[in-house]
């Protein structure tokens, strides 16, 4: 007995002395840490602010050393009065809103379904984790693979230009992501509320519609917002299948480029404008991205 | 609802009921084989059929086989009738066969709708006679004999499930579930199952000018090779295979015995296990470095150094910016929010964005490496585009990296860490020891997905570099679409497609047992 106390109380001392070693390696430590940060900070941000700057520069001002408004060049909003006159930003600002909206939509509704079938059924064959490990197989298979038979398939159902073509892409691989986020969330609710419903006598519909999804709203709203987000990033899909109806704001930011070299103010202007939707829409679902792009691994 | 009700060992006497009322015991061999054997039976004879009996019947008497009018569709722009009807076959005789007696619902719709799927060539062919000949009177014995024999698959499993093996419940109790599953399903398998089918058949075509033109066989494969150096090749990769396999046993060796100064079987196991992981990687690059010819060898090979090294970078400083950010930090929220832009930052703007960065007259970079006297050559030298392309990727990646790995340390067992640290382990024995072994699923899954994705890099190149200076960063997606949309060759683009899926599929099951637990949580316990 007084031996097991003697131990417990030189381990203490240990610690004790430990601990104001750790106390001046933590002062240094988090001096390097605050240093680490203020680089992470402007590593990470430097292209959108260099982006921002471009988006006020005169052409003149593109070279050399300009980092700071007003200091190093006079800031100018020309850049973003012809980006306002061009006609076609509208047009792909639309195709794109169009498009990710309607993917994300459709993503969500079957994705949402698929998700509630594999957290809440037993299946036996397939099993439940077959059947994840197949909608996850969607998010490993290298895109451009599906590029020649999308072309001639979509070519076939006259769909080539349109923003159907690209909902329909789009959609197919944004389907793994509210699977995943899903089918975790809606094994996170407890079982016994969906039993009461069943016990009243609803139905395995009215039970989904009515109990499961008002309780994952929010991994719904999320998964949506993914989901767009991706789907407004997009921009093989847009460039193999669209001409100049249907194009995407990716498209458009790399089409506008080609014809006229390096316009650094275009490229700007333009990217602050493509970026901004999934930038916010990232902001918005911080606190679950990671369920979502890791293969749902760990809980975000 | 059977699947709702309470988990828990069944009584034996509840089982008895359940059997009854499912009908599971009242099955024999013959019940349960019959019908599966007969739909098999029925689609391959329709298959057989069509390929033995003349397909479509001439004015002058004269036939033509199932070859000639599958070629003339493909040449006629409609190839994926011919590719759907082999899908929808296919998936019928496979759903016959894998779908247990309980799931008979999805077994039932799966074969019926493969079946009737399976049609669409005859009846392609009856409706757009004259496209197949002009001379064309009407469907020969071959196809009329497939509409029938799949028009049979279609019914033997409803002959089944109604009579053969009839029970109180048509489908068994819980067939609704199929119901939240089957839009999904039927999604993927018509746009993604699909089109790989689609781009098999298109792989075996020339084309010109983005119309089909010929029938090629796998030439199209055979191009990519160089026959000549596959005896060499594969010998080196053996080679290399035995020199990584080699490496990996004695580090690995020597490491566990420096550990604890003795090496017991399971510590030789734990290393056996990593060989493959360097073994299989080194025989590849080897194998595919040797027989590929160029350019296809060539941007294979930038492409994996791209990878390799971009992957590299991002797991490294990924995984010690969240050792380093995994204490109480005020700032973590905010570090985490900035950290999640550049993963959204649309990927192609930003590829236009690092082209005036890296801006070799006056761009920010070297405008401000001139305040030291240098000058890259970011874009117009080969190696430097290749740098810059890795920077943007590591940019873009890092914190995708570093996301998922800081979550993945603060799901860590903090009373196992705490513990080891009490008990008088240093940083690093509780990172080599503890910290490690427990994220290594975790990592295994992030290199998995960055691997993976890094061959899928395709907007930054193009956005950066347009695959230049020449082709020095035409990464082999790019360089595979511009095959198919430059030069207009979808049959050889999709035979290069099917190397690099080949390559993500061997990848993936390399990794596939050391991750797949992490998500794959326990199956839905119910009865």
């Amino acid at each position: 007995m007084s031996a097991g106390a003697d131990a417990i109380g030189s381990r203490r001392g240990i610690q004790i002395q430990r601990s104001t070693q750790r106390k001046r390696r933590r002062a240094l430590g988090s001096i390097f840490i605050v240093a680490m940060l203020v680089l992470i900070v402007f590593w990470t941000l430097f292209p959108f602010y260099w982006s921002l700057m471009n988006a006020f520069k005169q052409p003149q001002d593109n070279y050399g050393n300009n980092w700071l408004p007003w200091i190093q060049f006079e800031p100018t909003v020309r850049p973003w009065r012809i980006l306002w006159d061009e006609r076609e930003i509208r047009k792909a600002l639309l195709n794109s809103t169009i498009v990710s909206v309607g993917a994300a939509s459709v993503a969500l509704v079957l994705g949402t379904l698929a998700a509630y079938g594999i957290a809440r059924f037993r299946f036996n064959r397939p099993r439940n984790g077959s059947l994840t490990t197949w909608f996850l197989s969607q998010r490993v298979l290298p895109p451009v693979i599906f590029v020649t038979p999308f072309f001639l398939i979509i070519r076939e159902l006259n769909l080539i230009d349109t923003v159907w073509a690209l909902i329909l892409l789009n959609a197919t691989f944004n389907l793994p992501f509210p699977v995943i986020i899903l089918t975790q969330m809606f094994r996170e609710i407890p079982r016994e509320l969906e039993e009461a419903a069943q016990v009243d006598g609803a139905s395995r519909l009215a039970i989904f519609l009515r109990i499961a999804v008002p309780l994952v709203l929010p991994g719904i709203v999320v998964s949506w917002i993914l989901c767009l987000a991706f789907s407004w990033n997009e921009f093989l899909f847009g460039f193999a299948t669209t001409v100049t109806d249907a194009r995407p704001i990716p498209v458009f930011l790399a089409g506008g480029d080609q014809t006229r070299g390096v316009d650094f103010q275009a490229i700007g202007t333009r990217m602050a404008v493509a970026t901004s939707v999934p930038l916010i829409a990232a902001l918005m679902v911080q606190r679950y991205i990671v369920r979502g792009l890791s293969l749902g691994a760990v809980k975000g | 609802m059977a699947q709702l009700e309470s988990t828990g060992a069944i009584p034996p006497l509840a089982r008895i009921e359940r059997a009854r009322a499912t009908g599971v015991e009242a099955t024999s061999a013959f019940r349960t084989w019959a019908p599966k054997i007969a739909i098999a039976a029925a689609i391959g004879v329709g298959g057989i059929l069509s390929f033995a009996l003349p397909a479509v019947e001439l004015k002058g008497g004269e036939t033509l086989s199932i070859d000639t009018v599958g070629n003339k569709l493909v040449l006629a722009g409609s190839g994926w009738v011919t590719a759907l009807s082999w899908f929808a076959g296919v998936l019928a005789v496979v759903a016959a066969f894998a779908f247990p007696r309980s799931e008979r619902f999805a077994q039932t719709i799966a074969v019926t709708a493969g079946s009737i799927i399976a049609m669409v060539t005859p009846y392609y062919v009856a409706t757009h006679l004259s496209v197949i000949d002009p001379d064309a009177s009407g469907l020969g014995t071959g196809l009329i004999g497939a509409w029938i024999a799949f028009g049979v698959a279609a019914v033997v499993p409803w002959v089944s499930v109604l009579w053969l093996n009839r029970s109180q419940t048509v489908f068994g109790r819980d067939w609704p579930k199929w119901l939240f599953l089957l839009p999904a399903i039927i999604w993927i398998l018509a746009l993604t199952a699909f089109p790989l089918v689609y781009a098999l058949t298109t792989s075996r075509y020339a084309f010109r000018n983005g119309r089909i033109n010929r029938f090629v066989g796998w030439d199209n494969y055979r191009r990519m090779f160089d026959v000549d150096s596959t005896s060499r090749a594969i010998g080196g990769a053996l080679l290399w295979a035995g020199i990584a396999a080699g490496v990996v046993l004695v580090a690995g060796v020597a490491l566990a015995w420096l550990n604890d100064r003795e090496l017991t079987a399971a510590d030789v196991r734990g290393v056996a296990r990593f060989i493959p992981i360097a073994a299989v990687p080194a025989a590849l690059v080897y194998l595919l470095r040797t027989i590929l010819k160029d350019p296809l060898g060539e941007q294979l090979n930038i492409t994996i150094f791209f990878v390799v090294v971009s992957v590299a970078i991002e797991m490294v400083l990924g995984f010690l910016l969240a050792m380093l950010m995994n204490r109480e930090l005020k700032a973590r929220g905010a570090l985490r929010a900035i950290l999640t832009l550049p993963i959204f930052a649309t990927p192609i703007g930003i590829g236009y964005l690092a082209r005036t960065i890296f801006y070799e007259e006056g761009g920010p970079v070297n405008a401000f490496l001139g305040a030291f006297g240098y000058k890259v050559p970011w874009l117009s030298d080969p190696d430097w585009a290749r740098i810059a392309t890795i920077i943007i990727d590591v940019w873009q990646w890092t914190p995708f990296v570093f996301i998922i790995a800081l979550a993945g340390l603060q799901g860590l067992p903090q009373d196992v860490l705490e513990a080891s640290e009490v008990d008088g382990a240093s940083a690093w024995q509780v990172l080599r020891f503890v910290t490690l072994p427990l994220m290594a699923p975790i990592l295994w899954l992030i290199l998995l997905l960055r691997t993976i994705d890094g061959f899928k890099a395709f907007d930054i190149p193009s956005g950066l570099t347009l695959g230049g200076p020449g082709r020095a960063t035409e990464y082999f997606s790019l360089f595979n679409y511009r095959t198919a949309r430059k030069f207009f060759n979808y049959g050889e683009a999709a035979s290069q497609a099917f190397l690099l899926l080949f390559i993500v599929m061997v990848l993936v099951s390399l990794l596939w047992g050391r991750i797949q637990h992490v998500y794959e949580e326990e199956e839905v316990k119910q009865v």
